[in-house]
């Protein structure tokens, strides 16, 4: 089931895709264009993917702005004028390109990703926020991507191993469970959208009983998990976003994960403390 | 309330024309695949949900009559942009053009993508819209939008600046025009 190539472009080059287009489209403060320019520096694949994909957009794309200045040509006008319709339609106003994604600029000013992180912590951040931003549509609160009650429910209620659907398109996964040092429950998880991208994170609920994202990481290209049922993390994320978190949990844990009873008696008790 | 249609039909003429270009590689054709989409746009203008995008609906239309059109050919054996590409691209299926970005070169090198690639690039790259619009005009799922993107992007930087890189091998390989 190890995918077709459309399923193996790594994620970095689709971030990376991400980031440039942004960047054309001016939606980089100028701080994030310098934080993308020092990791491109220390990165010459990353570089080259990215001069790649802003090279599609130009200079390659100029060539074809000569359809937007040549003269119209009157048969074409006439077509739009003269052909017959049925009544009935009505006009509306047009929205701009990208307006869905202008809070990625705050993201991107998240004290957890400062620019001295590697483009995929970074970038992947940001993506992974955008996916559920995308699948959740625009009225969602993209700062926070679970704050829908459908994704805090799937970490409230949902024992590890079990995906759920939160969205339309997306569906959450709470891999393992684990106490803070200060005694908040916090439980990684995994994203994905449409069995296309898959993203990880690491949220913990806070003493009103909401679950907050402390981390988010890991979008990828997704494959067929070989263990989709295991308690403990299934299929191996990409190697830098499995240390990314990996890593997270271990500065954050206090006491073992959880096993699959202690962690359905906590969902049961809705997540007292014994 | 048509005739308010019909006039941002026309304001929105330039854009359809540069999207039809992308697609078809060629001004002329390009015009006919737009007055085929204004006119078949017309007779189902009761169709248009307003509240929608006219651009998104549109430029759906052209890609949809586009897409027909390419299998016909196809099934008719005729392989025009294929044909067109090898007139341009040298034995080792890099473009030998001198003015690499002139619209010939990049129509030729686009030629050698599928379809599906195609129009995302022309949505996306030269049209400037977000790979969730491309998703929904296609009806494709952003995943997938954004691999056929990447995929397609990096083909094309690989043909015009000249990198040899394996993605060229592989079209070359594959029949131009199918996907991957």
């Amino acid at each position: 089931m190890s995918g077709t190539p459309e399923k193996t472009i790594p994620a970095d080059e689709i971030l990376v895709m991400l980031c440039a287009d942004l960047e054309v489209d001016g939606m980089l403060s100028s701080d994030q264009r310098a934080a993308l320019s020092a990791v491109l520096v220390r990165n010459p694949r990353l570089k080259e993917l990215y001069e790649s994909f802003r090279f599609t957009r130009d200079p390659l794309a100029r060539p074809f702005d000569v359809a937007l200045t040549a003269a119209l040509p009157e048969r074409l006008l006439r077509t739009v004028r003269e052909s017959p319709s049925p009544a009935g339609a009505r006009p509306r106003t047009v929205r701009r390109s990208w307006a869905s994604l202008a809070w990625l600029a705050d993201v991107l000013r998240a004290p957890a990703f400062s620019p001295a992180v590697a483009l995929p912590a970074l970038a992947i951040s940001v993506a992974a926020g955008w996916l559920l931003h995308t699948a959740t549509g625009a009225g969602a609160d993209a700062r926070d991507p679970l704050a829908s009650a459908e994704a805090q429910y799937a970490l409230e209620a949902t024992p590890s191993g079990v995906e759920v659907d939160i969205a339309h398109g997306a569906r959450l996964k709470p891999r393992l469970t684990f106490a803070r040092q200060d005694k908040a429950w916090c439980r990684q998880f995994t994203l994905s959208y449409q069995e296309s991208l898959e993203a990880g994170g690491v949220a913990c609920r806070n003493s009103a009983g909401a679950w907050q994202v402390l981390i988010e990481t890991g979008l990828m290209a997704a494959e067929a998990s070989p263990s989709p049922n295991s308690h403990l993390p299934a299929g191996p994320l990409p190697s830098e976003s499995e240390g990314i978190l990996d890593n997270v949990r271990s500065q954050l844990k206090q006491g073992d994960v959880l096993g699959p009873e202690e962690e359905a008696e906590r969902i049961a008790e809705r997540w007292k403390r014994k | 309330m048509t005739d308010e249609i019909r006039s941002r039909m026309v304001e929105l003429l330039p854009r359809l024309r540069r999207f039809a270009v992308a697609l078809t590689g060629d001004l002329d054709q390009g015009d006919d695949l737009v007055q085929e989409t204004c006119v078949r746009a017309l007779s189902r203008v009761d169709q248009y949900q307003p509240g929608t995008r006219l651009d998104s609906w549109m430029y759906r239309i052209a890609q949809n009559l586009w897409l027909d059109r390419m299998r016909a050919k196809k099934v008719r054996g005729v392989q025009v942009d294929v044909e067109a590409a090898e007139a341009l691209a040298g034995p080792n299926g890099r473009t030998v053009v001198e003015s690499r970005l002139a619209l010939d070169a990049v129509g030729a090198a686009m030629a050698f993508l599928p379809e599906e690639q195609r129009v995302l690039i022309g949505l996306v790259c030269i049209d400037g819209l977000s790979y969730k619009e491309a998703a929904d005009i296609t009806g494709t799922p952003i995943g997938t939008v954004m691999s056929r993107l990447a995929r397609a992007r990096r083909e094309l930087h690989a043909r015009l600046e000249g990198h040899p890189r394996e993605t060229v091998a592989r079209s070359q390989a594959s029949k131009p025009g199918s996907d991957a």
